[in-house]
């Protein structure tokens, strides 16, 4: 037997590694996989194929979505639910732009999204930046304004973006990693800036 | 005993098939079943479709679901209190609609009707004569059902619905939102492909919810809501209005206020020459205008966080009492640019989703149906701060892992605020309970990884489990919402509940559970036989005298009729072989376990 086979727990035949479901009694197998960009079949790489990524997200679900398991055995209940639990987590974090960035900084060891456990802090600048945005908007008094300001915070997210794609195939993480903390403090203003012009 | 287990084995199989779906409504309630793809409101000939929900004392002191009559005390808008504490109320609710018990001291909210009941168990009776209604129409008896909860409920309300049915003996399959259960019903039989939204303006909430429909799958992209807003809120703005033009009582002006709406949704003028009350259409239109805007404001909202344009949205389908008001079908086409969709009823098109969802899950009928949580879901962090883990409108279920460190010297205990909600300062949103994790090794401050997981399951209720990754100490919570009933108070209630039901219900409750020990027990020693997984002989031994000791216990309470303790029997037999389960799981995986992605990268390479 191949060391990277396994045996299906259901009818003890020899599967291949990562098989989801064992090749002869179809019994759904434990998770294997944990690479978000892996359970999708995609490259790992900041740019993303989102069509791609909405197409093998629904397949999955088609396959592993734990209401097709109802009638099954609790262990293959209970795999499915982890299965898609996964799945879900996946797409979450490959969907978002900031938190794919998060994660493939997370596989170099740069943790940017705790605030305790960070490897790396913002700068000065940057704080000194969204201190004067916060304080920009608290003064504003106007809807008109507010969205003006979203806008802007909008277009501003569009070009790190777009900077990010450049600069991961060169590897520059020192300058990812600082954007990817901008990045993160712009879509809490602006998420702000959505509850404030909801209230 | 042969012969018991025959008859049980039969009633497995009945019980395994059937199964309903209920639109627990704040005005009215539907249940409806289907069977071929063929959902159909249950109703005897000479009744309505729809159950009011609203329950009344008769002379005799008992509780009538579905009547009102004049002179006896009666309550409705229930579902507005589902999960709620009395700290939630508002002065508004508290002035016109509730019989609330006041000056209560507990935070848990009782109403002033029979015995001071809780909102919980005043749903369970609305629960109770829907399953009566369809025990009787399908001839057989009912243990399963979908049950259907504003989109836009929190973790507190699911679980308040889901405490009902307990008390209602109803086993709940699954919870699905109600814009999802319209959205079912409408699009299950047709190839429906692109972007629908669900508009739905019912008796107590407002949700709307984006749904993209692909190749039999409803994905629901994002939804958005507000759980006080409904027809109840257009009453009572009408009522105002009443109040201090006409100079009437409050509940007089409810009253008013609601035939008002009903005739002014299509006629020109209402009039109560008794009351000299006089509100021409135009009035009518200048009050509900601005709740009508708001829910517009709402759906703007949704759109923006589905990330899609107004023109993309194929279809808008209409669900809700309060969307037959011509008005604001007039002010949603304005908005959409187009006309909405109001081709099946949108009173019962919830209940008959539902039955959908619920014949798919006790016989797959192909579709499937992939929700989102509502609110995001956080902890507090130092300076109360809410530090989101599960952003809103992700798809369930979900789970997300993150470490916590100790910050002082031997610090052995760390509490956990877990809250749901939008905003940035914990206190403003919903706090959904404190998790506290005892006994952590003493260690210097920072050494003592802390790892918790957070999982939000299939109806959107959230469990979290923690574990000190150096002693391995694992601790498990289902996060109680701070609202209420405990595990004992519903113990307490069921007990109660069931003391005056007939004896072959509690037959049947003890058959019930008595083949679900046996399939437990079956199970668990199955998989603890299993030579391939290596389960230590301790860890035989000790399930093996679990085993045992469940059945002597069962014995032991069949022959005493205490279903009650049987029903917990079961349910702590359950979780034993659920942990088994994860047991197995986790040895299964541990052989790939503590590889890196790299690592699992190249096996990967290998396999090329």
């Amino acid at each position: 037997m191949n060391q990277q086979d396994f045996t299906c727990y259901n009818c003890k035949d020899s599967n291949q590694f990562g098989a989801l479901f064992c090749s002869h009694c179809q019994a759904i197998q434990p998770i294997t996989e944990k690479n978000y960009f892996k359970i999708f079949s995609l490259k790992q790489s900041f740019s993303l194929d989102k069509n791609k990524l909405e197409e093998n997200y629904l397949n999955l679900q088609q396959l592993l979505h734990p209401d097709n398991f109802q009638q099954k055995s609790a262990i293959e209940l209970n795999l499915a639910l982890q299965h898609t639990s996964m799945v879900n987590e996946a797409y979450l974090n490959l969907k978002s732009d900031l938190k794919r960035s998060e994660y493939l900084l997370k596989i170099e060891n740069i943790i940017v999204n705790q605030d305790n456990k960070s490897s790396i802090s913002p700068d000065n600048d940057l704080l000194n930046y969204i201190f004067n945005l916060r304080d920009e908007i608290e003064e504003v008094e106007n809807q008109e304004e507010l969205k003006e300001i979203k806008e802007n915070i909008k277009k501003e997210e569009i070009d790190l973006i777009e900077e990010l794609e450049q600069l991961f195939p060169k590897k520059q993480y020192d300058i990812i990693a600082k954007l990817t903390i901008k990045l993160r403090y712009l879509e809490k203003i602006e998420e702000e800036l959505e509850i404030k012009l909801a209230l | 005993m042969n012969l018991i287990q025959i008859n049980e084995d039969n009633k497995q199989e009945i019980s395994k098939k059937i199964a309903i779906g209920i639109d627990l409504g704040t005005t009215n309630s539907l249940v409806a079943f289907s069977e071929n793809k063929n959902p159909k409101i249950l109703k005897a000939d000479n009744e309505l479709e729809a159950i009011k929900s609203i329950l009344t004392l008769d002379e005799n002191n008992q509780i009538i679901v579905g009547k009102t009559a004049q002179n006896l005390k009666s309550i409705k808008s229930i579902k507005r209190l589902m999960g709620k504490t009395n700290d939630d109320l508002s002065e508004e609710l508290k002035n016109y609609n509730y019989d609330i018990l006041k000056n209560s001291e507990e935070k848990i909210i009782k109403l002033n009707f029979a015995d001071n009941i809780t909102p919980i168990e005043a749903s369970a009776e609305i629960l109770k004569t829907l399953k009566k209604r369809a025990e009787k129409s399908l001839e057989t008896e009912i243990n399963d059902a979908v049950i259907t909860v504003p989109a836009y409920f929190d973790d507190a309300a699911r679980n308040a619905t889901i405490a009902a049915a307990k008390i209602a003996n109803l086993n709940i399959l699954r919870l699905i939102n109600e814009p999802t259960a319209a959205a079912l019903a409408y699009g299950f039989d047709k190839d429906l492909e692109g972007i629908y939204a669900i508009y739905d303006f019912g008796g107590g909430t407002f949700d709307v919810s984006i749904l993209k429909m692909h190749k039999g799958i409803f994905q629901v992209i994002a939804t958005k809501g507000d759980n006080f807003l409904g027809g109840d809120d257009l009453d009572i703005a009408i009522a105002n209005h009443l109040v201090s033009k006409f100079q009437i009582a409050n509940n007089i002006a409810l009253n008013e206020a609601n035939l008002a709406k009903e005739s002014l949704s299509n006629n020109k003028i209402y009039e109560n020459k008794q009351l000299k009350i006089t509100l021409n259409q135009e009035e009518f239109h200048e009050i509900i205008k601005p709740l009508i805007n708001k829910t517009l404001d709402i759906f703007a909202t949704a759109i923006q966080d589905a990330k899609i344009n107004k023109a993309e949205i194929k279809e808008t389908i209409l669900v809700g009492g309060s969307t037959k008001i011509s008005y604001l079908k007039k002010l949603l086409a304005e908005f959409l640019e187009k006309p909405a969709l109001d081709n099946i009823n949108p009173d019962n098109v919830v209940a008959l989703g539902a039955a959908l969802q619920a014949e798919y899950l006790t016989n797959s009928t192909g579709n499937l149906l992939i929700d989102i949580i509502p609110l995001s879901l956080g902890i507090e962090t130092m300076g109360g701060i809410t530090e989101k883990i599960i952003p809103r409108n992700s798809a369930i279920p979900i789970s997300y892992s993150q470490k916590f460190t100790t910050f002082k010297d031997n610090q052995t205990g760390m509490q956990i605020h877990i809250v749901q909600g939008e905003r940035e300062l914990s206190n403003k949103n919903r706090s959904l309970g404190y998790f506290e994790l005892k006994n952590i090794p003493k260690l210097p401050a920072g050494k003592a990884i802390i790892n918790i997981h957070f999982n939000i399951d299939m109806d959107g209720i959230l469990t979290v489990t923690a574990e000190e990754e150096t002693s391995n100490i694992k601790q498990e919570i289902i996060v109680k919402p701070s609202y209420g009933l405990d595990e004992k108070q519903l113990m307490e209630i069921l007990q109660k509940t069931h003391q005056n039901a007939k004896d072959d219900m509690i037959e049947r409750l003890i058959a019930k559970n008595n083949i679900s020990l046996s399939s437990y027990k079956d199970q668990i020693e199955k998989i603890i036989a299993d030579k391939d997984y290596n389960f230590s002989a301790e860890e035989q031994k000790e399930a093996e005298e679990f085993c045992a000791k469940m059945q002597e216990e069962k014995e032991k309470l069949n022959k005493s009729n205490n279903y009650n303790q049987l029903e917990k029997l079961q349910k702590d037999t359950k979780e034993y072989l659920n942990n088994l389960c994860l047991k197995k799981i986790n040895i299964i995986t541990s052989s790939l376990e503590g590889k890196t992605i790299a690592e699992i990268d190249n096996l990967f390479k290998n396999k090329k």
